[in-house]
């Protein structure tokens, strides 16, 4: 591995175990063995059924979570060394979230959402945040509906709302847990449509996870690497290499 | 020297009136909460002014022992070592030993309220005179400087002109002069008490015009104008007329209803003791009615706090995904307790200020006097109090919500 290539993760997996203690007292393996590296400007599909570990790994990768055993180092820190203000600050800058449940603020509009992101930043004035997230709502082609609540809104509208959320910050990561599984076919399209296009214009780091298959080989032309995972494990792990896709695992 | 840079971060202001706007936005549903809080609020306020009142309108009734000289009309020199000898008595017990001094002007009755060696509390004398309390005035203020005085409804000074009698009433705003030889001494009645004449007769002589002036502009009347060489509480012109004594102890334990009793019955010793005839009386209320006001202070005060924290929980728990999303998109902790604090701040803040005008309409419309802002005050103190412990359960629940929440939704 040349130090140009090492220099170009964004995200890197050493051997990350995760485990949990169930109500009895048991232990749960969420994730075990996950090695992994992901280059700036990649789009991963994470392919898995329902308990698979997927979230976990989103999870774990976010920095919202911290892996029992082995290293997360998102853009050459390692999680493990940092405070939970720290990994929230990593968050608040370079990561965007896209949840299945849209996960939008009911009680504030589609514009104070879309806002919610950079409410905290020292740098900005409330004017600055504003016109960014009237930029990224009109990426998403919801200006006109900016003064909405969520609730007015379909679950289409609602999901590009959360990814004008998401992207609002400009980020260097987008996380993107289950995106159009709540969504119809049209409103579907749009969705990917819209994060495809992001990644390809922005250079922006995709990371999809779904449980469905079928959308993991649609998405294919647009994927870097594709890893199936099943009870916490990587069982197969596709990378793009030239036109063809080279089997890791 | 160094600069000292104060800097106060922007954004705890945005998200702080973020979580306003979300109350604001969200009337409907907090319309209950803010109705309790308005109701709660009206009362305990309510409730502090009655309190307050044991130390103010009630004081005497409370803490006081009053002695009256009836008709037996007592010179201040003659009285002076009989009153020395009384608070030698109880000063160790007391918190205010005061005597209304009277100083007689044709058809008119000055009269003081005199701190005896200094035995007393300024904020006392405006409670210690019944028909001159505070609480009785119509018109106007109380004394709050030198040269001003208080009258009574009906005051008027008359004068024989040619043989008829003339009459002239006085209310807030008149100035009375007080003339001898090149010595003035002018009043401004600044207050108008509705006392009746009956109130006055037990420590003013048969005058039907009694002014109450502070003691340094009765000296002023008696030594400058009237050229007494000797002090007010000396002067054979001036006469003793009443004696208020405050009783000092705490109503809680019991003790200031013990020692009022103890103090009464000395005093009752000392005066038949030393031949003179007085009508002593001792304050009515009882330890139980304090008891009452206070319980159902601190009643209001616990249904207050109670709320406050079942309140903090149930906004904690019905935002308990949006606080996850937020700390998964980078809020801080610190940045999600400022927002769900400031939806409480709203509530709270309004909530009390409708109470506020409520129990202002309360007194409005019972015609009650307001005494003073204390018990809107001690409102503001006990929603400080009420913030603060929200203020600790938002922060420690907030801090316990994991922002990988958000990822279980739905």
């Amino acid at each position: 591995m040349s130090l140009r290539e090492v220099a170009d993760f964004i995200i890197e997996l050493i051997d990350v175990k995760k485990d949990y203690k169930e109500t009895s007292g048991a232990i749960h393996t969420a994730l075990r063995n996950i090695t992994l590296r992901i280059r700036r400007g990649e789009f991963v599909i994470i392919v898995g059924p329902s308990g698979a570990g997927k979230t976990t790994l989103l999870n774990i990768m976010a920095g919202m979570d911290l892996p029992t055993e082995g290293q997360v180092i998102f853009d050459k820190r390692n999680f493990s060394d940092l405070s939970e203000e720290e990994r929230t600050e990593i968050r608040r800058q370079k990561i965007g979230f896209i949840f299945q449940f849209f996960n939008l603020i009911n009680s504030m509009t589609v514009l104070e959402n879309v806002m919610a992101p950079l409410l905290p930043d020292e740098n900005l004035s409330e004017k600055e945040i504003k016109e960014r997230a009237l930029e990224a709502l009109s990426v998403v082609g919801l200006i006109e509906k900016s003064e909405r609540m969520p609730n007015e809104l379909s679950g289409g509208e609602q999901q590009r709302v959360a990814i004008a959320r998401a992207i609002v910050i400009q980020p260097e990561v987008i996380f993107a847990d289950e995106p159009i599984a709540q969504l119809d076919e049209e409103n579907a399209r749009k969705v990917i449509t819209i994060l495809t296009e992001y990644n390809r214009r922005k250079k922006a780091t995709i990371i999809l996870a779904t449980a469905s298959r079928e959308l993991a080989e649609n998405l294919k032309p647009y994927a870097t690497k594709i890893i199936y995972i099943d009870r916490g494990k990587i069982v197969q792990y596709l990378e793009r290499v030239g036109g063809g896709w080279r089997t890791v695992k | 020297m160094k600069n000292i840079k104060v800097s106060i971060r922007m954004p705890f202001f945005r998200i702080f009136s973020k979580g306003f706007k979300i109350a604001i936005r969200q009337k409907k549903k907090n319309f209950a909460m803010i109705f309790i809080f308005v109701i709660l609020s009206a009362t305990m306020i309510i409730s502090l002014t009655n309190l307050q009142k044991y130390e103010t309108d009630q004081l005497v009734n409370f803490r006081g022992i009053v002695i009256d000289f009836n008709r037996s009309f007592i010179r201040a020199n003659d009285s002076y070592d009989f009153l020395l000898g009384l608070l030698g008595l109880v000063k160790e017990k007391i918190r205010g030993f005061y005597v209304v001094y009277e100083f007689k002007v044709e058809t008119i009755s000055v009269i003081t309220i005199y701190k005896f060696e200094g035995k007393g509390l300024d904020s006392e004398i405006p409670w210690v005179l019944d028909p001159f309390k505070k609480s009785k005035i119509i018109a106007g203020r109380y004394i709050i400087s030198d040269n001003e005085a208080i009258a009574h409804t009906g005051f008027n000074i008359k004068s024989n002109v040619s043989g008829v009698i003339v009459t002239n009433y006085f209310g807030v705003g008149s100035e009375i002069s007080f003339k001898r030889d090149g010595d003035v001494l002018k009043l401004k009645i600044v207050g108008l008490v509705n006392s009746s004449t009956e109130e006055f007769k037990s420590f003013a002589s048969e005058n039907e015009s009694i002014l109450l002036v502070n003691p340094k502009a009765f000296d002023d009347l008696v030594r400058r104008v009237f050229r007494e060489s000797t002090t007010i509480d000396r002067s054979p012109d001036v006469r003793l007329r009443r004696i208020i004594i405050t009783i000092d102890g705490e109503p809680l334990s019991g003790r200031l209803f013990a020692t009022r009793n103890e103090i009464f019955t000395k005093i009752q010793n000392y005066i038949s003791s030393n031949g003179i005839v007085a009508d002593v009386k001792v304050g009515a209320i009882a330890q139980e009615a304090y008891f009452r006001d206070l319980a159902f202070f601190i009643i209001v005060l616990a249904f207050i706090l109670v709320l406050t924290v079942i309140y903090a929980y149930i906004i904690i728990k019905a935002m308990h995904f949006d606080i996850a999303t937020l700390r998964a998109i980078g809020w801080s902790g610190r940045d999600v307790i400022t927002l769900v604090f400031g939806q409480l701040v709203f509530i709270f803040f309004v909530g009390w200020l409708i109470g506020l005008f409520s129990s202002l309409a309360y007194y409005a419309v019972l015609v009650i006097p307001i005494l003073s802002a204390e018990p809107f005050l001690g409102s503001i103190l006990v929603i400080i109090v009420a913030m603060l412990v929200s203020y600790g359960i938002i922060k420690r629940r907030v801090l316990r919500i994991p922002p990988m929440e958000a990822f279980r939704r739905g």
